[in-house]
């Protein structure tokens, strides 16, 4: 069976599983454990903001919690980039943009009895 | 949305960007980390044009606040003269916005020459929508 990536020896314990997996060698396939870490962040605070809000007062301010979960990811992939290997440069301007993006959206969605 | 509010936005677009690049940028120096955001060169040009709006906003609105308070109205003249009201700050404030779609269009979408065509597209269908406001403004329709 082929994989799209190199599959890690499971011989050696979960830690090194985990590094197998982030430090995939280069042109073997794609590395999917840190931008879809990045994406569960954004989706747990965002998903979990809105259906929470929702149910405490009927409404539901999209933006705001697009806003949050976006910050919320652009400081986890800070901190992924303390260490060696964790996070590229690419995938960091990513999550820039994309809060940026997030902010955009909230400052022109605001109604008139709103900042 | 009226004139303040849509200044009001933009300005604070403008904070946001400068103050979400800003906190990377210190973050980087602060902690010496293996990759930082000071090492993309668009996103430096993107924040140095962000403040450079941002500095180019308040200068041409001390100026513009400088034309109205010296605003007079001759002898037998219906209107006044020397207030041209925020016409230069609109200048700043589209680049402000220009800048992040520029650096999202690099970013996010790869450069595609794909994209400048949607971009197009929705200026374009903004640009109509303001005309028929004008429209609607001087002849009642459409609505």
């Amino acid at each position: 069976m082929a994989y799209l990536y190199t599959i890690p020896n499971a011989t050696t314990g979960i830690d090194n599983i985990t590094y197998q997996i982030l430090n995939q060698p280069s042109g073997s396939g794609p590395m999917p454990f840190v931008p879809l870490t990045l994406v569960f962040v954004f989706f747990v605070i965002f998903l979990g903001g809105i259906s929470r809000q929702k149910a405490r007062t009927g409404t539901s301010d999209y933006a705001m919690w697009a806003v949050v979960a976006s910050m919320s990811t652009f400081l986890v992939a800070l901190m992924m980039s303390l260490g060696t290997g964790f996070i590229s440069l690419e995938y960091l301007i990513y999550t820039l943009v994309f809060t940026l993006v997030c902010g955009v959206w909230l400052f022109l969605d605001r109604r008139q009895s709103e900042i | 949305m009226g004139t303040i509010q849509i200044v009001g936005s933009i300005v604070m677009i403008a904070m946001f960007s400068i103050m979400i690049v800003a906190f990377g940028i210190q973050f980087a120096v602060d902690n010496s980390p293996s990759v930082s955001i000071a090492d993309d060169n668009e996103t430096m040009n993107f924040y140095s044009g962000q403040k450079s709006n941002v500095t180019g906003l308040k200068t041409s609105t001390n100026d513009e606040y400088q034309s109205i308070i010296e605003t007079t109205i001759p002898e037998g003249s219906d209107y006044p003269q020397s207030m041209a009201a925020f016409s230069k700050s609109d200048e700043s404030s589209k680049a402000v916005v220009e800048n992040v779609i520029t650096l999202v269009r690099t970013k996010l979408f790869g450069n595609d020459p794909t994209v400048n065509y949607v971009i197009t597209a929705a200026m374009g269908f903004l640009v109509l929508v303001l005309g028929l406001y004008v429209y609607k403004t001087i002849r009642g329709l459409p609505d």
